[in-house]
Protein backbone atom coordinates (compact mmCIF):
# COMPACT_ATOMS: atom_id res chain seq x y z
CA UNK A 1 0.00 0.00 0.00
CA UNK A 2 1.36 3.36 -0.96
CA UNK A 3 1.44 6.13 1.62
CA UNK A 4 -1.07 8.99 1.22
CA UNK A 5 0.15 11.70 -1.12
CA UNK A 6 0.96 15.09 0.25
CA UNK A 7 -0.86 18.19 -0.92
CA UNK A 8 2.19 19.30 -2.89
CA UNK A 9 2.33 15.98 -4.65
CA UNK A 10 -1.36 16.21 -5.46
CA UNK A 11 -1.03 19.75 -6.78
CA UNK A 12 2.12 18.98 -8.71
CA UNK A 13 4.05 21.62 -6.77
CA UNK A 14 7.63 20.84 -5.82
CA UNK A 15 8.15 19.44 -2.34
CA UNK A 16 9.22 22.10 0.16
CA UNK A 17 12.96 22.34 0.57
CA UNK A 18 14.43 22.22 4.11
CA UNK A 19 15.04 25.97 3.84
CA UNK A 20 11.39 26.71 3.08
CA UNK A 21 9.96 26.38 6.65
CA UNK A 22 12.63 28.80 7.85
CA UNK A 23 11.75 31.17 5.05
CA UNK A 24 8.05 30.95 5.95
CA UNK A 25 8.90 31.70 9.57
CA UNK A 26 10.80 34.76 8.42
CA UNK A 27 7.90 35.84 6.24
CA UNK A 28 5.55 35.44 9.20
CA UNK A 29 7.87 37.54 11.34
CA UNK A 30 8.05 40.22 8.66
CA UNK A 31 4.27 40.37 8.26
CA UNK A 32 3.83 40.39 12.05
CA UNK A 33 6.25 43.26 12.33
CA UNK A 34 4.42 45.11 9.61
CA UNK A 35 1.11 44.74 11.44
CA UNK A 36 2.72 45.82 14.71
CA UNK A 37 4.09 48.91 13.01
CA UNK A 38 0.70 49.67 11.52
CA UNK A 39 -0.90 49.44 14.94
CA UNK A 40 1.72 51.66 16.50
CA UNK A 41 1.49 54.33 13.79
CA UNK A 42 0.52 57.70 15.09
CA UNK A 43 -0.17 60.99 13.40
CA UNK A 44 2.43 62.82 15.44
CA UNK A 45 5.33 60.70 14.24
CA UNK A 46 7.87 62.61 12.22
CA UNK A 47 9.35 61.35 8.99
CA UNK A 48 12.62 60.85 10.87
CA UNK A 49 10.77 58.56 13.31
CA UNK A 50 9.37 56.61 10.38
CA UNK A 51 12.80 56.14 8.83
CA UNK A 52 14.36 54.96 12.06
CA UNK A 53 11.51 52.48 12.65
CA UNK A 54 12.24 51.12 9.21
CA UNK A 55 15.87 50.77 10.19
CA UNK A 56 14.77 48.80 13.26
CA UNK A 57 12.82 46.47 10.97
CA UNK A 58 15.91 45.94 8.86
CA UNK A 59 17.89 45.04 11.95
CA UNK A 60 15.35 42.49 13.18
CA UNK A 61 14.96 40.91 9.73
CA UNK A 62 18.74 40.71 9.39
CA UNK A 63 19.11 38.98 12.75
CA UNK A 64 16.29 36.58 11.84
CA UNK A 65 18.11 35.63 8.64
CA UNK A 66 21.35 35.00 10.54
CA UNK A 67 19.52 32.71 12.94
CA UNK A 68 22.41 31.56 15.16
CA UNK A 69 22.03 33.53 18.42
CA UNK A 70 25.73 34.28 18.89
CA UNK A 71 26.27 35.41 15.33
CA UNK A 72 22.96 37.32 15.36
CA UNK A 73 24.13 39.20 18.45
CA UNK A 74 27.42 40.06 16.76
CA UNK A 75 25.62 41.24 13.63
CA UNK A 76 23.20 43.21 15.79
CA UNK A 77 26.08 45.02 17.45
CA UNK A 78 27.57 46.02 14.09
CA UNK A 79 24.17 47.14 12.86
CA UNK A 80 23.65 49.19 16.05
CA UNK A 81 26.77 51.22 15.27
CA UNK A 82 25.48 51.80 11.75
CA UNK A 83 22.08 52.82 13.14
CA UNK A 84 23.67 55.30 15.55
CA UNK A 85 25.27 56.98 12.54
CA UNK A 86 21.88 57.11 10.83
CA UNK A 87 20.28 58.71 13.88
CA UNK A 88 23.01 61.31 14.19
CA UNK A 89 22.75 62.12 10.52
CA UNK A 90 18.93 62.30 10.56
CA UNK A 91 19.05 64.80 13.44
CA UNK A 92 21.68 66.82 11.64
CA UNK A 93 19.66 66.84 8.43
CA UNK A 94 16.47 67.84 10.25
CA UNK A 95 18.11 71.14 11.20
CA UNK A 96 19.31 71.75 7.68
CA UNK A 97 15.91 70.88 6.21
CA UNK A 98 14.20 73.35 8.56
CA UNK A 99 16.61 76.04 7.39
CA UNK A 100 15.99 75.13 3.76
CA UNK A 101 12.23 75.25 4.18
CA UNK A 102 12.41 78.66 5.91
CA UNK A 103 14.58 79.93 3.04
CA UNK A 104 12.14 78.59 0.47
CA UNK A 105 9.26 80.36 2.18
CA UNK A 106 11.06 83.69 2.59
CA UNK A 107 10.38 86.04 -0.33
CA UNK A 108 13.84 87.67 -0.21
CA UNK A 109 16.02 84.54 -0.30
CA UNK A 110 18.54 84.91 -3.12
CA UNK A 111 19.95 82.39 -5.58
CA UNK A 112 23.28 82.72 -3.77
CA UNK A 113 21.60 81.70 -0.50
CA UNK A 114 20.21 78.59 -2.18
CA UNK A 115 23.58 77.78 -3.75
CA UNK A 116 25.18 77.91 -0.30
CA UNK A 117 22.47 75.67 1.08
CA UNK A 118 22.93 73.14 -1.71
CA UNK A 119 26.67 73.10 -1.01
CA UNK A 120 25.99 72.33 2.66
CA UNK A 121 23.61 69.56 1.66
CA UNK A 122 26.12 67.97 -0.70
CA UNK A 123 28.82 68.09 1.92
CA UNK A 124 26.64 66.37 4.52
CA UNK A 125 25.37 63.78 2.07
CA UNK A 126 28.91 62.91 1.05
CA UNK A 127 29.93 62.57 4.69
CA UNK A 128 27.01 60.24 5.19
CA UNK A 129 27.91 58.30 2.05
CA UNK A 130 31.29 57.55 3.65
CA UNK A 131 29.62 56.44 6.89
CA UNK A 132 26.97 54.26 5.25
CA UNK A 133 29.41 52.62 2.82
CA UNK A 134 31.74 51.82 5.69
CA UNK A 135 28.85 50.54 7.81
CA UNK A 136 27.63 48.20 5.09
CA UNK A 137 31.18 46.94 4.50
CA UNK A 138 31.43 46.15 8.24
CA UNK A 139 28.12 44.29 8.06
CA UNK A 140 29.16 42.26 5.03
CA UNK A 141 32.33 41.26 6.86
CA UNK A 142 30.37 39.54 9.65
CA UNK A 143 27.74 37.89 7.41
CA UNK A 144 27.86 34.53 5.68
CA UNK A 145 27.51 34.58 1.88
CA UNK A 146 23.88 35.07 0.91
CA UNK A 147 22.64 36.44 4.23
CA UNK A 148 22.86 40.07 3.14
CA UNK A 149 21.15 39.34 -0.19
CA UNK A 150 18.40 37.39 1.58
CA UNK A 151 17.83 40.23 4.05
CA UNK A 152 17.61 42.88 1.35
CA UNK A 153 15.28 40.60 -0.64
CA UNK A 154 12.96 40.22 2.35
CA UNK A 155 12.89 43.98 2.91
CA UNK A 156 12.08 44.58 -0.74
CA UNK A 157 9.26 42.04 -0.51
CA UNK A 158 7.99 43.86 2.58
CA UNK A 159 8.08 47.10 0.63
CA UNK A 160 6.07 45.53 -2.20
CA UNK A 161 3.41 44.50 0.31
CA UNK A 162 3.46 48.01 1.81
CA UNK A 163 2.92 49.52 -1.62
CA UNK A 164 0.10 47.12 -2.41
CA UNK A 165 -1.61 47.87 0.91
CA UNK A 166 -1.36 51.61 0.33
CA UNK A 167 -2.56 51.69 -3.27
CA UNK B 1 7.80 68.39 2.70
CA UNK B 2 6.15 65.12 1.95
CA UNK B 3 3.52 64.58 4.61
CA UNK B 4 2.04 61.27 3.49
CA UNK B 5 3.18 59.28 6.51
CA UNK B 6 2.48 62.00 9.02
CA UNK B 7 -1.14 62.36 8.08
CA UNK B 8 -2.15 58.95 6.84
CA UNK B 9 -1.46 56.97 9.99
CA UNK B 10 -0.10 54.26 7.71
CA UNK B 11 2.81 52.02 8.41
CA UNK B 12 6.32 52.79 7.35
CA UNK B 13 7.78 52.40 3.92
CA UNK B 14 11.24 50.91 3.78
CA UNK B 15 12.06 53.29 0.96
CA UNK B 16 11.34 56.37 3.05
CA UNK B 17 14.71 55.79 4.67
CA UNK B 18 16.43 57.41 1.74
CA UNK B 19 14.07 60.35 1.75
CA UNK B 20 14.88 61.07 5.35
CA UNK B 21 18.45 60.02 5.69
CA UNK B 22 19.69 61.71 2.57
CA UNK B 23 17.51 64.68 3.35
CA UNK B 24 15.61 65.17 0.15
CA UNK B 25 13.84 68.42 0.81
CA UNK B 26 10.55 68.40 -1.08
CA UNK B 27 10.27 72.13 -0.81
CA UNK B 28 7.03 74.06 -0.65
CA UNK B 29 5.82 73.44 2.90
CA UNK B 30 3.29 75.74 4.50
CA UNK B 31 0.73 73.08 5.38
CA UNK B 32 -1.04 70.13 3.86
CA UNK B 33 -3.36 72.03 1.51
CA UNK B 34 -2.27 72.06 -2.11
CA UNK B 35 -0.16 75.12 -2.85
CA UNK B 36 -2.38 75.97 -5.85
CA UNK B 37 -5.38 76.36 -3.53
CA UNK B 38 -3.48 78.68 -1.21
CA UNK B 39 -2.25 80.76 -4.14
CA UNK B 40 -5.78 80.94 -5.57
CA UNK B 41 -6.98 82.41 -2.27
CA UNK B 42 -4.21 85.02 -2.21
CA UNK B 43 -4.16 86.38 -5.76
CA UNK B 44 -6.60 88.58 -7.68
CA UNK B 45 -8.80 87.03 -10.33
CA UNK B 46 -6.85 88.26 -13.34
CA UNK B 47 -4.28 87.06 -15.86
CA UNK B 48 -1.38 87.38 -13.40
CA UNK B 49 -3.32 85.48 -10.75
CA UNK B 50 -4.14 82.70 -13.20
CA UNK B 51 -0.45 82.35 -14.11
CA UNK B 52 0.50 82.18 -10.44
CA UNK B 53 -2.07 79.46 -9.79
CA UNK B 54 -0.75 77.49 -12.78
CA UNK B 55 2.84 77.75 -11.48
CA UNK B 56 1.70 76.61 -8.01
CA UNK B 57 -0.13 73.65 -9.56
CA UNK B 58 3.11 72.72 -11.33
CA UNK B 59 4.88 72.72 -7.93
CA UNK B 60 2.19 70.48 -6.42
CA UNK B 61 2.47 68.07 -9.32
CA UNK B 62 6.28 68.02 -9.23
CA UNK B 63 6.31 67.31 -5.51
CA UNK B 64 4.27 64.14 -5.99
CA UNK B 65 6.52 63.06 -8.85
CA UNK B 66 9.62 63.75 -6.77
CA UNK B 67 8.46 61.52 -3.92
CA UNK B 68 7.74 58.73 -6.38
CA UNK B 69 11.15 59.20 -8.02
CA UNK B 70 13.04 59.08 -4.72
CA UNK B 71 11.23 55.91 -3.68
CA UNK B 72 12.18 54.34 -7.02
CA UNK B 73 15.85 55.34 -6.53
CA UNK B 74 15.82 53.77 -3.09
CA UNK B 75 14.43 50.52 -4.47
CA UNK B 76 17.07 50.52 -7.19
CA UNK B 77 19.75 51.35 -4.61
CA UNK B 78 18.89 48.31 -2.49
CA UNK B 79 18.53 46.01 -5.47
CA UNK B 80 22.08 46.91 -6.49
CA UNK B 81 23.73 46.81 -3.08
CA UNK B 82 21.87 43.60 -2.18
CA UNK B 83 23.65 41.69 -4.94
CA UNK B 84 25.97 38.94 -3.66
CA UNK B 85 29.08 40.58 -5.10
CA UNK B 86 28.29 44.11 -3.88
CA UNK B 87 30.93 45.76 -1.73
CA UNK B 88 31.90 49.17 -0.43
CA UNK B 89 32.87 50.48 -3.90
CA UNK B 90 29.48 49.58 -5.34
CA UNK B 91 27.69 51.18 -2.39
CA UNK B 92 29.69 54.40 -2.68
CA UNK B 93 29.12 54.67 -6.44
CA UNK B 94 25.40 54.10 -6.07
CA UNK B 95 25.13 56.71 -3.32
CA UNK B 96 27.03 59.22 -5.45
CA UNK B 97 24.48 58.61 -8.19
CA UNK B 98 21.61 59.21 -5.75
CA UNK B 99 23.22 62.42 -4.43
CA UNK B 100 23.46 63.78 -7.97
CA UNK B 101 19.84 62.84 -8.65
CA UNK B 102 18.66 64.54 -5.45
CA UNK B 103 20.58 67.69 -6.31
CA UNK B 104 19.03 67.86 -9.77
CA UNK B 105 15.59 67.35 -8.25
CA UNK B 106 16.11 70.15 -5.74
CA UNK B 107 17.40 72.52 -8.42
CA UNK B 108 14.21 71.85 -10.34
CA UNK B 109 12.14 72.56 -7.23
CA UNK B 110 13.91 75.89 -6.81
CA UNK B 111 13.42 76.74 -10.46
CA UNK B 112 9.67 76.20 -10.04
CA UNK B 113 9.74 78.42 -6.94
CA UNK B 114 11.40 81.15 -8.95
CA UNK B 115 8.69 80.88 -11.61
CA UNK B 116 5.97 81.25 -8.98
CA UNK B 117 7.72 84.15 -7.27
CA UNK B 118 7.79 86.03 -10.59
CA UNK B 119 3.98 86.17 -10.57
CA UNK B 120 3.42 87.19 -6.95
CA UNK B 121 3.65 90.42 -4.96
CA UNK B 122 5.64 90.23 -1.70
CA UNK B 123 2.45 90.63 0.36
CA UNK B 124 0.78 87.78 -1.52
CA UNK B 125 3.86 85.60 -1.02
CA UNK B 126 3.69 86.26 2.74
CA UNK B 127 -0.02 85.41 2.84
CA UNK B 128 0.68 82.08 1.19
CA UNK B 129 3.75 81.00 3.16
CA UNK B 130 3.57 82.74 6.57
Amino acid sequence: MTPPRTSSELSGAPAPSPARPRRWLLHTAVVGGLIALACSSHKTRTLEDVALESSDRFSSVLQGVVGDPDRAAAVGAVFATYQAEQQRFAADMADLKATALASYQAYDTTDEDFDALEEQLRSRREAFRDDIAGGIADLLAVLEPGEWTETVGLMLEEEARWKEANQ
Amino acid sequence: MDQRNQTGGSTTSFHQVLIIIFGSLFFAGGGNDPLAERVQDAVPDNDRGAKAVAEAAAIDEARGQDVTAVIAWHEEFFKVIGQPDAGETVVRAKIDEVIDQLEALERHQLSLRSDLRGHLEPSEWSEIFD
